[in-house]
């Protein structure tokens, strides 16, 4: 226990959310350690997922309304290789402008959300650390989520 | 519970730096007996038992440093009962072939076990891993626990982010799931892992354009291979069993369209994977392409596979695929030959849909319109001669404000060739002399979402589907099934869920709780905080063909009790 207290002891991560690089799908390298300093809210979804068709939406609008306080939406499409043409066209389709993340291989939903249940919300405060975590959607799940994210945004918007 | 509360608070103390997640998954099942004993007074019950199952995932961050752990558990309860004084076993959990300290009752997996190190741009991992190379014709293996098929590569991997420049390597042998968290789990089966290497390169920024090559190579375990994971290399032969190469090629933008590209060849060497008497090597070509013309969001696939799914015929028995080509079928599109538009060793054809955003995020309607050739006639599939698979697909989603509503229909027939059978026996084929007709299917998807007394959220979920046989080796009778759901959100993170299931399939192997062919189950959900979920759920749905992640399996009905338990630390 010693040992692996001493061992522990020499992290260097500035919050407890785990780093990760995906493509997003201009296949640009984006990692969240990139959004150090916003308020980042991760959303795992699919595109054969239709709670998640269903929150997309409320997705967007708080995207666009907070995005100049420093919010971002990281859509994460768990889309596999199999479905993976899909994603872009549905989100181009819809009109969505937060950015999609593919992950393709599984690795970031292993480490967010083992259980893969969609959709699933994880918030992360400025700090990089994970500030809540949801799954699944169902109406008024977004009014909820939004109180969280203005709490999460308050200090620095103060 | 009190111990992962023990294992959170113990985090804690290890310093500000460490982060432990733990997700946990209880469930506690009662099945009702399906084989009532006769003349027995009071015994009628005596089938009943109840099990439990639990899932722990839990990761420890650390630095650069990731250790993560499943550890999945079962236990049978009133398993066993006396009659005539003679001890009867209800299911047997645990098989002589798997060991298991906790008796054959009970049965404790360290699952997937992992542990990760990121040095600057590059990450090693060793122990548990997923990897998928190109769109999965040469490798597709990703964590996929919805219908309990999820397999892993233990071995250890490494990615490499250097620049414009990714570089995957894997090397492992394949661990398949062995506890069913969502099925009832009947005989542990024993594990055989498969030996899997391969890697790929990407190259981005070639102007618009990114390319990509990939190698992997297989060598399949014999079925006396031993216990797992201990069996030894003499349980993989030789030779490889297997080669798989192929490139892929991405494009954005030019003449206005995405387009992606990938070809893959596959060499056999195993007499297990020959088509026939013959070495028959495979290939695989895939291409799709997306442009967006004003409100309108057009999409092409078009493939040609031949002899490309056979790497996936001999884990047929363990349950899941190793590869998995990409499609845009619509996935509850389950026919006879499901694997026929899924993954067909040989099929060629194409795919466009057209999506119109009459409102962007609120009202898009869209339809599609398949036409394929599937020539397979071997292997996983039964078909007698090849068929024309035409498919279109009509939908709208509408997402308002207050009303949503995502729907879909479709038609889809797979007409066969005229049969060239030696139906008489004679030695002769009567070439083009039988009509073997068409397997037709009819299927509409409805979610409806609508506001409820007192801002109460209600959804209505359903979908039917139609099928009609033709000349079927084993399927003969027509038949239809669907499934309804209705639920009711309340405030305060209650949920009410009403079920009905239906099917007057003669071969589905369960029967309804209402009547033969109606199924009836009721559920209530709460959420007292968003990390936990806790649901209980009476009644029975039927069994049936689920896919997920384009792999498909055959799910056993249920008909009971069940209380589940899931939260995240």
């Amino acid at each position: 226990m010693l040992a692996l207290s001493l061992l522990l002891s020499g992290s260097a991560l500035a919050g407890d959310a785990p780093d990760f690089s995906l493509r997003n799908t201009e296949n640009d390298d984006v990692k969240l350690s990139e959004f150090e300093g916003q308020v980042v809210l991760l959303s795992f979804w699919a595109t054969w997922c239709v709670p998640c068709q269903v929150e997309m939406p409320k997705l967007q609008e708080m995207h666009s309304e907070l995005a100049d306080q420093g919010f971002t939406v990281l859509a994460i499409s768990t889309d596999d290789s199999r479905s993976k043409s899909r994603v872009k066209p549905m989100i181009k389709s819809k009109g969505y402008t937060f950015p999609v993340l593919y992950d393709t291989d599984t690795k970031v939903v292993t480490q967010y959300n083992p259980e893969k249940t969609l959709p699933y919300t994880v918030l992360i405060d400025r700090e990089g650390n994970v500030a809540y975590k949801h799954s699944g959607y169902s109406e008024g799940d977004e009014v909820h989520l939004r109180e969280e994210v203005d709490k999460l945004l308050a200090p620095a918007s103060e | 519970m009190l111990s992962l509360m023990c294992l959170s608070a113990w985090a804690v103390e290890l310093g500000d730096d460490a982060h432990l997640a733990v997700n946990d998954d209880l469930e506690l099942r009662l099945y009702r007996g399906d084989s009532p004993l006769p003349d027995t007074t009071g015994a009628e019950d005596l089938g009943d038992y109840a099990e439990l199952v639990n899932r722990l995932n839990a990761q420890l961050f650390w630095g650069v440093n990731q250790l993560g752990l499943q550890l999945d558990t079962v236990a049978l309860f009133a398993n066993s009962y006396y009659l005539d004084d003679e001890l009867v076993l209800e299911h047997a959990l645990v098989p002589d072939t798997v060991q298991s300290p906790l008796g054959d009752q009970a049965f404790i997996n360290v699952e997937k076990v992992w542990y990760t190190r990121r040095l600057g741009d590059v990450e090693v991992q060793v122990g548990d891993g997923y990897a998928a190379y190109g769109r999965g014709m040469a490798l597709n293996l990703v964590r996929n626990v919805d219908i309990d098929v999820d397999t892993s590569l233990l071995g250890a991997q490494a990615n490499a982010a250097l620049g414009d420049w990714d570089l995957t390597v894997v090397s492992g042998i394949t661990n398949r799931q062995q506890v069913l968290q969502d099925n009832p789990n009947v005989l542990i089966s024993p594990e055989r892992g498969h030996m899997v290497s391969g890697a790929r390169v990407d190259r981005y920024g070639l102007g618009p354009a990114n390319v990509g090559a990939h190698g992997v190579v297989y060598s399949f375990a014999g079925d006396d291979g031993g216990t797992y994971p201990y069996g030894g290399f003499s349980q993989y032969g030789a030779e490889l069993d297997a080669m798989v190469a192929g490139a892929t090629v991405e494009a954005f933008g030019i003449g206005g369209i995405d387009w992606f590209l990938e070809g893959d060849v596959f060499a056999y060497q195993s007499e297990e994977l020959f088509s026939g008497d013959e070495l028959s090597n495979g290939y695989a070509a895939y291409a799709s392409a997306a442009a967006y013309p004003g409100k309108v969001t057009l999409l092409f696939e078009g493939k040609h596979y031949v002899d490309a799914y056979r790497l996936n015929s001999l884990v047929v028995a363990d349950g899941y695929a190793m590869v998995n080509g990409p499609t845009l079928e619509y996935e509850r599109a389950v026919t006879e030959d499901s694997a026929a538009a899924l993954g067909s060793n040989d099929i060629s054809g194409g795919r466009v849909r057209a999506d119109l955003a009459v409102k962007p995020a609120v009202l898009i309607p869209y339809a599609s319109l398949a036409v394929f050739r599937d020539r397979d006639l071997g292997g996983l599939h039964f078909n007698q001669a090849p068929e024309t698979v035409v498919h279109p697909v009509g939908g709208v989603d509408w997402i308002g404000d207050t009303l949503k509503l995502l729907t879909n229909v479709g038609y889809r027939v797979d007409r066969r060739d005229g049969a060239t059978l030696d139906v008489d026996g004679d030695g002769i084929d009567e070439a083009n002399q039988i009509d073997l007709g068409a397997d037709r299917l009819a299927h509409v998807d409805v979610d409806f979402r609508f506001p409820f007394f007192a801002d109460l959220g209600a959804e209505v979920s359903a979908d039917v589907k139609r099928f009609w046989w033709g000349d079927n080796r084993i399927q003969q009778t027509d038949f239809t099934e669907g499934t309804l759901a209705l639920a009711v959100h309340m405030h305060g993170g209650w949920t009410f869920i009403g079920y009905q299931d239906f099917t007057d399939n003669p071969l589905v192997q369960s029967s309804g709780n209402l009547d033969d062919h109606l199924y009836g189950a009721a559920e209530v959900q709460y959420k007292p905080n968003s990390s936990t979920t806790i649901k209980a759920f009476y009644g029975a749905y039927k069994a049936g063909i689920r896919c997920a992640g384009g792999q498909c399996k055959s799910l056993p009905g249920f008909d009971g009790a069940r209380l589940s338990v899931s939260t995240a630390f």
